[in-house]
């Protein structure tokens, strides 16, 4: 993460706390409430206050929250939606311009086939230049708009009780010590555990051109792992019968500070991956106005402060609010171990190499 | 007159019928043609197969689901784990509770009533719940490993949970209300008076349960491996929270709704479940009812 430099821009109209300029960038951008709550008025008068987003799950990214605060500030309702990313693609596809969708939020994976299949119409937002290249679409089709990071989540209690310590590394894991003490969830159902596996083999030496490394790898883990949980393992983890779950990031946090369990987060040493997720302006959007207000808004200090709160690693960090710098701190390792990747060659591999767990380590 | 007498009774059954068509008939031939179609397999992550984009044709039937739910290994193997686990369960449960259900019947004994309560929890309980308690008693810190290792030293039982002697255990939790009030009320029915006849007539402990008991008891046992059999092979809600990696068939059916989004192939799994599961019922009835009408012929 390079340092950025703030300048405080003089429009003249009131001056948010957080508005920011990127050094560097051609168009300087910053965030303008009165500006914004304008547009948003004039959206308003001709397309409603109503905007529909294709998977908005309450509990998920704290979304509940997210569009509570666009609704309690800006007056514009956007609904909950229970589909997942692959549901939100396969609507879109099936329903073309009788869709009621303006935007749609994926796993990025499914973002970048969704631009591909052409059911999003290109979009930059107020704030794109700032987003990280393998975290966009080059025209516009989607964009990243936060991340979950892989990691450790670790229940030091459970850990202290079995005497071993806490692990920094992929390798420390697969030591015998810590036999029974591992979980991941099953990647065959759950899409961050795909992510974990990634990871893994990221961390043992593969590459997304060869996933050897991962299977083997993982091979030698099953005899740690307690289980392949197809529910979720949060609470099994918060209560210490799980040590350590590879997971996302965000988990963990919210354990150690809503929960307040025993928990820390590692980020291995190796090295680890992020779970980008991906908004896109649907192609066939009967409110683009507000749409594409409210994406440029998801972006701004508020919307990117909120998923900061929520502990999912803003894509804009630098609007993340002191406290959850703080709070977002991993007990080992740092955000730097993150290895980009490109969501294209990540995808290419993630169907064979799901097999292949499935196959070597599920079947067993 | 005749006609009314005729009639009457459909009166008093119709509201079960239409119930019976809503909730039974129409799902079962709507997912029974669902299974007909191709799986659009949807994963998450590897988005959605060009055949969502399309509406489907009576071209597109095909019988590819049901066979895959005999010839590929995942489901094949849950189905036989299915089908294993609900037939031992079956047995032990009904070892476990034939001696109960007996006294139950033939004794009276302070807190009897009690007794009877007490073993009707496990039926009020879902299988998430059971499952859950199943962690909590025999998980990784589990209470009896715990409590073991505190006594004498080392963990008894530690993450047994996650195996299937872990599971089946669970099952029979389960299963023992059912078993038990199923065999009571076989049992009450018995003509204990052939029991009194062969012991007056000599018949030693042993004789009076090898030829008179026990073919009395087999159309009750019979019975109840159908009614413990059948919950068995549809519960899934134990197995989400337990097992390492090995899956029951309902939990895999579950797995393609959630996670693939195959609502074809979750269809035709749910035939063949229903199907199967219906067959053996009908098949262990039938003969109780044959061999009932056997023993009494010849009794």
């Amino acid at each position: 993460m390079n340092v950025k430099q703030n300048f405080l821009r003089l429009t003249g109209i009131a001056v948010v706390a957080g508005a920011m300029v990127a050094v560097g960038s051609s168009s300087a951008w910053s965030w303008d409430a009165a500006e914004f709550q304008k547009r948003i008025e004039a959206g308003k008068k001709t397309e409603g206050t109503t905007l529909i987003q294709y998977d908005a799950q309450p509990n998920y990214a704290n979304w509940g929250g997210v569009t509570h605060f666009f609704r309690q500030k800006y007056g514009v309702r956007v609904p909950p939606d229970m589909k997942g990313s692959g549901p939100t693609l396969a609507a879109l596809l099936r329903e073309q311009n009788t869709t009621v969708a303006d935007v749609a939020y994926y796993n990025a994976l499914v973002g970048l086939e969704a631009g591909e299949k052409g059911v999003h119409q290109a979009y930059k937002p107020a704030g794109w230049e700032k987003i990280p290249e393998w975290c966009k679409d080059p025209n516009g089709m989607w964009f990243c708009v936060h991340q979950g990071v892989i990691g450790f989540i670790v229940n030091t209690d459970a850990l202290k009780k079995a005497n071993v310590p806490v692990p920094k590394c992929w390798k420390d894991i697969v030591d015998p010590k810590y036999k029974g003490l591992v979980a991941y969830d099953d990647p065959t159902v759950h899409g961050t555990a795909m992510e974990a596996i990634f990871a893994a083999n990221l961390g043992a030496g593969g590459s997304t051109k060869d996933f050897k490394p991962g299977i083997e790898y993982l091979k030698q883990l099953d005899k740690n792992v307690l289980r392949y949980s197809r529910d979720t393992s949060y609470n099994p983890t918060l209560r210490g019968e799980i040590g350590i779950w590879l997971h996302a990031d965000g988990s963990g946090y919210k354990m150690k500070w809503e929960d307040k369990g025993p928990i820390e987060v590692v980020i291995p040493c190796e090295g680890t991956v992020s779970v980008p997720l991906a908004m896109g302006l649907v192609k066939w959007a009967k409110r683009p106005q507000l749409a594409k207000a409210y994406l440029d808004w998801l972006l701004s200090p508020e919307a990117q402060g909120i998923w900061a709160d929520s502990y999912w690693l803003p894509i804009l960090t630098e609007f993340m609010s002191p406290q959850a710098k703080e709070r977002m701190k991993p007990l080992h390792g740092t955000y730097d171990l993150i290895k980009s990747v490109s969501i294209a060659e990540k995808r290419s591999m993630i169907g064979d190499y799901r097999n292949a767990w499935r196959d070597q380590i599920r079947r067993q | 007159m005749f006609a009314k007498d005729r009639i009457a009774p459909l009166f008093y059954i119709l509201p079960l019928i239409v119930f019976f068509m809503a909730v039974m008939v129409y799902p079962f031939v709507d997912m029974m043609i669902h299974g007909l179609f191709p799986s659009q397999e949807m994963i998450e992550v590897s988005g959605a197969s060009e055949v969502a984009a399309r509406t489907l044709g009576w071209r597109d039937l095909t019988f590819g689901n049901y066979i895959a739910v005999f010839t590929d290994p995942f489901y094949r193997s849950s189905l036989v784990l299915s089908l294993v686990l609900s037939a031992v369960v079956s047995a032990l449960s009904i070892a476990l509770c034939i001696g109960p259900a007996w006294l139950l019947v033939r004794r009276d004994f302070p807190g009897k009533r009690a007794f009877r309560a007490i073993l009707t929890i496990p039926m009020a309980f879902s299988g998430i719940i059971i499952g859950f308690l199943a962690v909590i008693m025999i998980g990784r810190i589990g209470f009896i490993p715990q409590l073991t290792r505190w006594l004498v030293g080392v963990p008894v039982g530690e993450a047994l949970a996650y195996s299937l002697t872990g599971l089946g255990i669970a099952y029979i939790w389960f299963q023992i209300p059912r078993a038990t009030l199923t065999l009571e009320s076989a049992i009450r029915k018995f003509d204990w008076d052939l029991d009194s006849a062969a012991r007056s007539l000599g018949a030693s402990n042993w004789q009076a349960l090898r030829y008179v008991l026990l073919p009395l008891l087999t159309p009750a046992i019979v019975s109840t491996v159908a009614v413990t059999f059948a919950v068995s092979m549809g519960s899934f809600g134990v197995a989400l929270l337990l097992l390492k990696k090995a899956s029951v068939f309902p939990l895999e059916i579950y797995n393609q709704i959630y996670a693939n989004l195959a609502f074809e192939m979750a269809g035709a799994m749910s035939v063949v479940l229903g199907v199967i599961t219906v067959g053996i019922n009908y098949a262990l009835r039938k003969y109780a009812e044959r061999y009932y009408a056997h023993v009494v012929a010849r009794g």
